[in-house]
C-alpha cells in the first residue's frame, strides 16, 4: 500500500537528476542519447579501489572498460571481481570487463545486473567465501520478515556458509541450489529474489576458490 | 467476450480481476494448491509462498512463479499448477519452516489437523538438510487467559492471527514484531492475552494453521466423535456454530466460514461460552412449593398439580385471570406451541413476550410507517452501503459480530454516525457522534428531519411515489424551534446538520438502532421518526439501505413472529378480529378468545389488583429483569400459581409455585429467526440433562395433560403447522432451510427475501407520522429530587442478566457490574474509582462500585445489569413506551452519594 493507502510512484534521485535536461532539451533530445533500449546516462559510482574514485555520468552503451581506464584511472591494487549494480547486482570477474557496456542490455545478457550501476571491487586477496557469507548477512538483516523464503532462507545461508567456514562442514550442493532457487522463485520482492545472482556469479566463476566449502 | 485462462492446459473462463488461487479453486476445487497463510475470510497476503504456480503467458513459453493467492489471472495465460519446478519450491520453502518448528507432531494439539503437518506431508518432506541453527524454540507458553491459550514456538509466522484480529474483529490486539528472521507475533505491548486488550473473539485461534494460538478448549483438535452445526443462543445476530461433541459432551465450537450471518466469525459468548449447559447448578428435577418450599417432585406430580390448578383457577376466576410471558430465547417452535396452549387450552390471549421489553416499539412503530415490524434489509448490505447511521445501540457489545463489520465499515473512514449519550467503541470512530442526553431521542431526530427539510435534501421522487403524509409532515417539521431542540438534547445544532446533510446525501444510507430507540417512554415514535428519515430520503426498497433494528435476543424477531403477543395472533394477524379469529379456531380446531389480552405490565397491575391469579414463565427471569423489582415482586405474591420453565435456579424462582427443569439450545432442535428474518435450524448437539425436557416438550405435555391433543414436540411437525397459518412462512420446511435458512417471508415455493418493501410496502404507501419531544414524566416528576440521569448499556461479557454467561469464564474475564461516572460528577461527591456508590431513585437503592470515565456526559451514569449482587431493576420505573409498553430502562432519575455498601444485595 502506498501513501495513504494509494498507489504511489516513488522516484529515485536519478530519475529526479534528469528532469532539467528533458524540460530545457525536450524528450527527443534525450532519448537521442544512450542505447536504443537503454536512453539517456548512467551515474556510476565508483569505489576506493580506483585510483579516481566517484561519481560518474556516462552515456548508456558506453563500454565498462572506458569507465574503469579513463574515468576510474585504473585498480588502485589487483582485483578479482567487481559487484556491479548494488548488492543485489552480479559479481563480474575482471576476466568479463571488456565483454560489458554500461547499459540495460548488455548487462543482462551476459548474466549480470547493471542495477544502479555502482561498482564495488573485490581485491585479490579477498576471500570469495567472506563475501558471500556478507551477501547473506547482508540479506539476513535486511530482511523485513514478510515473506517465507527470505525471511528463513537467507538466515539459513547465513549459517551454513558460517559453519562452513568454520570448518568441519562442507555445504551439499543440492540443498545450497535449493535454497537459491526457493530465494529467486519464491521471495516477495527483489531483496530476497536478488541475492541468488551474485551468489551464482560467484560459484560459475570462482569455482575453485569455492569447491572446498562444498560436498 | 468471455476470458479464459488455462489451468494444466485446460481452458475455464475468468472472472474480472480473481487471484490465481481463486480461479483454480473455482474450477478446481480446494486442494490442487496447497497454501499456508491464506484463509478463507482474510484478504490475500502473500507470504509464505507455497500457492506458488508456474504462469507462461503462451504455450510452451518461459515461465514464472507466482504466489497464486494474491496474483490476478491474465487472460490467456497458462497456468501450470504442479510443475516440477514448483513442486520443488513448495518442498523447499516447507523444509526451511520445518527448520524452526519443533517436530513434536504425535504430542501436539492439533496433530491431524494442521495445515503445516498436511502441506508438509502433500509437498513431500523426508528430511530437514539444514544444520541446526537459530530458532524460536524456546518461546514460552501463554496461559493467562481464561480462553486463549498460545505457544508460540510452534509459530510459523503467517500473519493470519493478525490479520483476523485486524480485518475480522478490528481488534488489532496482535502484531508481528520485529524484522527479518526475528519477527514474531506479540499481544498488545509484548504482554500476554490477558494483559492485552484482547475481546477472546477467538477468531485468531480459528485462522492459526498450528496450534501457536488456540483455545482452553482445544478447539482445532480432532477428538471430537462428530460436528454438529446450529445457531448461537445469545444475540439477534444469529451466528452459525460448528459443535466438536466428544461422548455425548460439548468440547468445542468453531464457526463455519460458510455461515451466511458470521463467516468464520463469533464472539466469546458464542464460541466459548457453552459450558453452563452441564453446570452442577443446572436445575434436575420439576420442583413443586410445599408448605413454603420448593420441594423436588415428578414430572407427573407437577404436570398434576398444575394441571388441577389452572382448571380450579380458571373455573373460579375465569380464562382472563391466567396468562404467559414466552420466551425470545427459545425456538420459533416453542414460542408458537405457548401462545396456542395459551389462546387454545387457557382460552385467553393473555400471552407476551419479553420482547415487550426491548423491541415491541420496533415492530409496532415499524408496522405502521410500513406494515412490516422488521428489518428491511440484511447485515451483507453493510459491504453495499456509504453511510451507517447507529442509533441507541452499542453493537460492538451487545452484536459482537455486526459489531466488529461496523467497525470495520468505520475504520475505513465511511460515514458513521452515531447517536448514543455514552461515547460507545463505535462513536470512537464516528465520523459523527451526537451525544445527546438520554430521552431526547425524538428531540434529536426532529432536528435531522427538520434540517433534511429545511435544507431541501429530501428525495422528492420517493415521496411521491411511495408514500403519504408528507405534506402534514413537513408542515410540522418546519415549524420546530430548532434552538430549543439543541437546548434539550445538547447536541451543537451545526453537528446534527453535518450528520443530516451525510445521511442524506449518501447515495446508500443504513440506519440500525437497538433498546437506546426503544425502551423510552416516546420509544414507538422515535422507531417511526427513524422510519422517516429513511423515507424521506429513499432509502428503502434496495441493497444497502433500510431500517434496521438490531435484536437484542436471539429470537426476539421469532417469538413476536409467533404471536407471543395479545394483540396479534401468529404471523401478526389481528387477534381482535371477528373474521381472522375464525381463521385461527379453525386452525387450531377450537374456539379461540377474541377478548383483549394483557401486555406484561398490565399482568402485574391486574395481579395488584386482585384480577390475575396464575401466571406462566418461559424462562423468564422477570424479578431481575423486568423494571421496578419491587413492584415485580409484589405481584408475583398476590398470584395463586406461578409456573416456571428455567434453566437454572433465578431470582424468579425464589416466587414460583411450580419449576420445571428445562434443557438448554444445545440440548434440543428448533429455529431461531435472527434480526435480519434469517429462520435458521437449531439442531439437537447433546441429549438433554437427566431429568430435563426441552420447552417445546413441556407444552405439548402440558397440552395433553389439559385434554389438547398435540403430537410429541419436533420442530419438521411444529414448523409445517406453523407454515399453515403464518403467512410469510408459507414455504418453510425444515428439511429445506439449509445450513444458512431462508430469510422471511418465504412464498409457498420455498423462494426467501432478502430487502423488504422493494416495489411498494407491506401497508401499500409509506406513512409519515410527525412527534414532538415531550420530557418523559420521570423526569418531570423526579428530575428536581434526582437530578442525574442514569441509563443502561451492556458488556460484552455478559448476556442480559449473566444466568449464562456468569456461569462460564466469562465471569474471570468480567465479575461485576459498575458505574460509569463522569470525572466531574465524581469528584464533586468524593467518588473514587473503584469506590462503591449509592444509587437512588424514587423507588429504591442500589450500590454500585464507579469507574470514572468520559464516556458519559457530566449528570449522566450508565451501568449494566449482568450481576444479582446488584438488582439494578429496583431503582428503574414503571415508566413505559406510550404505545407498546415498552419500560424505559434507559432514564431513571437517580441521586448518587459515596456509600458504605448496604444495598448491596437486596431483594
Ligand atoms: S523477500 Fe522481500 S518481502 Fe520477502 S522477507 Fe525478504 S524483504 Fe521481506
Ligand atoms: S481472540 Fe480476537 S481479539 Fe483476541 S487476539 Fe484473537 S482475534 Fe484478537
Ligand atoms: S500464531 Fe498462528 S496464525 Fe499467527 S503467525 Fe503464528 S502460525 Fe500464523
Ligand atoms: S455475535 Fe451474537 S449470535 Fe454471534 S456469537 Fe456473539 S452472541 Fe452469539
Ligand atoms: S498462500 Fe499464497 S503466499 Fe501463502
Amino acid at each position: 500500500m502506498g501513501l495513504f493507502n494509494m498507489p504511489t510512484v516513488v522516484n529515485n534521485v536519478e530519475t529526479l537528476a534528469n528532469l532539467p535536461f528533458i524540460a530545457d532539451s525536450g524528450g527527443q533530445a534525450y532519448a537521442a542519447i544512450g542505447t536504443d533500449r537503454s536512453k539517456g546516462t548512467k551515474l556510476v559510482c565508483l569505489d576506493g579501489h580506483f585510483n579516481q574514485p566517484g561519481l560518474v555520468e556516462v552515456e548508456m552503451g558506453t563500454p565498462l572498460r572506458t569507465v574503469i581506464d579513463e574515468l576510474g584511472r585504473g585498480f588502485r591494487k589487483p582485483i578479482k571481481a567487481m559487484h556491479i549494480g548494488g548488492p543485489l547486482g552480479g559479481l563480474v570477474p575482471v576476466s568479463k570487463i571488456d565483454e560489458l557496456t554500461i547499459d540495460f542490455d548488455s548487462f543482462s545478457k551476459a548474466g549480470f545486473l547493471l542495477g544502479h550501476a555502482s561498482i564495488v571491487c573485490i581485491p585479490e586477496e579477498y576471500p570469495l567465501i567472506e563475501y558471500l557469507g556478507h551477501l547473506f548477512e547482508f540479506t539476513a538483516h535486511e530482511s523485513c520478515g514478510k515473506c517465507f523464503p527470505c525471511r528463513l532462507g537467507s538466515t539459513r545461508g547465513k549459517e551454513m556458509i558460517q559453519k562452513a567456514k568454520d570448518g568441519n562442514y562442507k555445504m551439499p550442493k543440492e540443498l545450497f541450489s535449493d535454497l537459491l532457487e526457493a530465494l529467486e522463485i519464491g521471495s516477495l520482492c527483489a531483496l530476497g529474489g536478488g541475492l541468488p545472482l551474485p551468489v551464482r556469479n560467484a560459484l560459475l566463476y570462482f569455482k575453485e576458490e569455492l569447491g572446498p566449502y562444498f560436498e | 467476450m468471455e476470458q479464459t485462462a488455462y489451468i494444466n492446459g485446460k481452458s475455464y473462463p475468468v472472472i474480472q480481476g480473481e487471484t490465481i488461487l481463486s480461479f483454480v479453486r473455482r474450477h478446481l476445487g480446494k486442494d490442487l494448491v496447497p497454501t499456508l497463510c491464506d484463509a478463507p475470510n482474510l484478504e490475500p497476503y502473500g507470504a509464505c509462498r507455497v500457492c506458488s504456480v508456474d504462469v507462461s503467458l503462451s504455450l510452451g513459453g518461459p515461465a514464472k512463479s507466482q504466489a497464486s493467492c494474491h496474483t490476478p489471472v491474465i487472460p490467456n495465460s497458462h497456468i501450470q499448477t504442479d510443475s516440477e519446478r514448483v513442486q520443488r519450491l513448495r518442498r523447499n520453502i516447507v523444509e526451511l519452516v520445518l527448520t524452526d518448528h519443533p517436530l513434536d507432531c504425535l504430542t501436539c494439539e492439533v496433530n491431524n489437523n494442521c495445515e503445516l503437518q498436511s502441506v508438509a506431508a502433500r509437498v513431500g518432506i523426508r528430511s530437514v538438510r539444514y544444520p541446526e541453527g537459530a530458532n524460536h524454540l524456546d518461546r514460552k507458553k501463554d496461559l493467562s487467559h481464561p480462553y486463549m491459550t498460545s505457544d508460540l514456538s510452534k509459530c510459523i509466522n503467517c500473519a493470519r492471527c493478525v490479520r483476523a484480529c485486524d480485518e475480522v474483529q478490528g481488534e488489532m490486539v496482535l502484531s508481528m514484531a520485529g524484522r527479518g528472521f526475528d519477527a514474531r507475533i506479540i499481544k498488545g505491548f509484548d504482554n500476554s492475552f490477558a494483559e492485552s486488550d484482547c475481546v477472546s473473539c477467538g477468531a485468531c485461534a480459528q485462522a492459526c494453521p498450528t496450534s501457536a494460538i488456540s483455545d482452553i478448549f482445544e478447539s482445532k483438535s480432532v477428538s471430537a466423535d462428530k460436528k454438529i452445526r446450529t445457531v448461537c443462543t445469545y444475540c439477534g445476530v444469529g451466528c452459525n456454530l460448528e459443535v466438536a461433541v466428544s461422548h455425548n459432551a460439548v468440547k468445542s465450537i468453531q464457526a463455519p466460514y460458510d455461515a451466511a450471518v458470521n463467516q468464520g466469525h463469533t464472539c466469546l459468548k458464542g464460541r466459548f461460552a457453552f459450558s453452563f449447559y452441564n453446570h452442577p447448578d443446572r436445575l434436575r428435577t420439576p420442583l413443586i412449593r410445599k408448605n413454603g418450599t420448593l420441594t423436588p417432585a415428578s414430572w407427573d406430580e407437577a404436570y398434576e398439580y398444575i394441571a388441577n390448578e389452572l382448571t380450579r383457577i380458571k373455573s373460579e376466576y375465569g380464562a382472563d385471570s391466567i396468562g404467559a410471558i414466552s420466551s425470545a430465547r427459545c425456538t420459533n417452535e416453542e414460542n408458537y406451541l405457548m401462545q396456542k396452549f395459551v389462546r387454545a387450552v387457557i382460552g385467553t390471549n393473555n400471552v407476551d413476550s419479553c420482547a415487550r421489553v426491548c423491541h415491541s416499539p420496533t415492530a409496532l412503530g415499524m408496522q405502521r410507517s410500513f406494515g412490516t415490524g422488521a428489518a428491511t434489509n440484511s447485515i451483507v448490505d453493510l459491504k453495499y452501503t456509504d453511510c451507517i447511521m447507529v442509533i441507541g445501540a452499542n453493537p460492538t457489545d451487545a452484536h459482537p459480530v455486526t459489531g466488529a463489520k461496523m467497525k470495520q465499515f468505520a475504520m475505513k473512514g465511511k460515514t458513521t454516525i452515531v447517536i448514543d449519550p455514552r461515547r460507545t467503541e463505535l462513536a470512537r470512530y464516528a465520523t459523527y457522534h451526537l451525544q445527546l442526553r438520554p430521552g431526547t431521542n425524538v428531540a434529536l431526530l426532529d432536528m435531522l428531519l427538520y434540517y433534511i427539510v429545511a435544507d431541501g435534501l429530501e428525495n422528492s421522487e420517493f415521496i411521491k411515489q411511495r408514500t403519504e403524509g408528507y405534506e402534514d409532515f413537513k408542515k410540522h417539521i418546519l415549524g420546530l424551534n430548532v434552538a430549543d431542540l439543541e437546548q434539550v438534547t445538547g447536541v451543537d445544532r451545526n453537528l446534527v446538520r453535518a450528520a443530516a446533510q451525510a445521511y442524506a446525501k449518501a447515495p446508500n444510507a443504513m440506519s440500525f438502532h437497538g433498546l437506546g430507540v426503544t425502551e423510552h417512554s416516546q420509544g414507538s415514535y422515535t422507531v417511526m421518526l427513524i422510519a422517516d428519515l429513511a423515507m424521506i430520503t429513499g432509502n428503502i426498497g434496495r441493497r444497502g439501505v433500510g431500517v434496521n433494528p438490531l435484536r437484542g435476543q436471539n429470537n426476539v424477531q421469532g417469538a413476536a413472529d409467533m404471536g407471543c403477543q395479545p394483540h396479534q395472533g401468529a404471523g401478526y394477524l389481528d387477534a381482535y378480529d371477528p373474521e381472522i379469529n375464525k381463521v385461527y379456531s379453525a386452525h387450531y380446531g377450537v374456539p379461540i378468545p377474541i377478548r383483549k389480552g394483557l401486555k406484561i405490565p398490565e399482568m402485574y397491575d391486574a395481579s395488584q389488583q386482585g384480577k390475575f391469579k396464575a401466571l406462566w414463565l418461559m424462562g423468564e427471569d422477570i424479578v431481575q429483569t423486568d423494571p421496578n423489582t419491587n413492584l415485580v415482586i409484589s405481584a408475583l405474591k398476590e398470584m395463586q400459581l406461578v409456573v416456571l420453565q428455567e434453566i437454572f435456579f433465578t431470582e424468579t424462582c425464589k416466587y414460583a409455585h411450580v419449576v420445571l427443569p428445562a434443557a438448554s439450545f444445545l440440548e434440543k432442535s428448533g429455529t431461531f429467526t435472527n434480526g435480519e428474518r434469517r429462520i435458521q435450524r437449531v439442531q439437537q448437539v447433546v441429549s438433554p440433562l437427566e431429568g430435563t425436557r426441552s420447552d417445546g416438550q413441556i407444552m405439548v405435555d402440558i397440552m395433553n395433560k389439559m385434554g389438547f391433543a398435540q403430537p410429541d414436540y419436533d420442530p419438521s411437525i411444529v414448523l409445517e403447522e406453523i407454515s399453515r397459518v403464518v403467512p410469510f412462512f408459507a414455504g418453510v420446511r425444515w428439511e429445506e432451510l439449509g445450513e444458512n435458512g431462508k430469510q422471511w417471508p418465504v412464498n409457498a415455493e420455498g423462494q426467501d427475501t432478502e430487502i423488504l418493501h422493494t416495489d411498494t410496502f407491506k401497508r401499500g404507501l409509506g406513512k409519515f407520522h410527525f412527534f414532538d419531544w415531550k420530557e418523559t414524566q420521570e423526569i418531570l416528576k423526579h428530575g428536581k429530587t434526582y437530578p442525574y440521569i442514569i441509563t443502561t448499556n451492556r458488556e460484552l461479557e455478559h448476556y442480559n442478566n449473566g444466568t449464562m454467561t456468569r456461569r462460564t469464564n466469562n465471569a474471570k474475564i468480567l465479575s461485576e457490574d459498575y458505574l460509569l461516572i463522569h470525572p466531574d460528577d465524581a469528584s464533586r461527591h468524593f467518588i473514587a474509582e473503584g469506590d462503591l456508590v449509592c444509587v437512588e431513585s424514587a423507588r429504591g437503592k442500589v450500590d454500585v462500585k464507579a469507574r470514572i470515565t468520559d464516556e458519559v456526559k457530566p449528570g449522566v451514569l450508565s451501568t449494566t445489569f449482568h450481576f444479582p449482587e446488584v438488582l439494578m431493576n429496583t431503582i428503574t420505573s414503571s415508566e413505559k413506551d406510550s404505545e407498546a409498553m415498552c419500560p424505559e430502562y434507559k432514564v431513571v432519575a437517580v441521586n448518587i452519594r459515596k456509600s458504605k455498601g448496604k444495598h448491596l444485595t437486596t431483594a
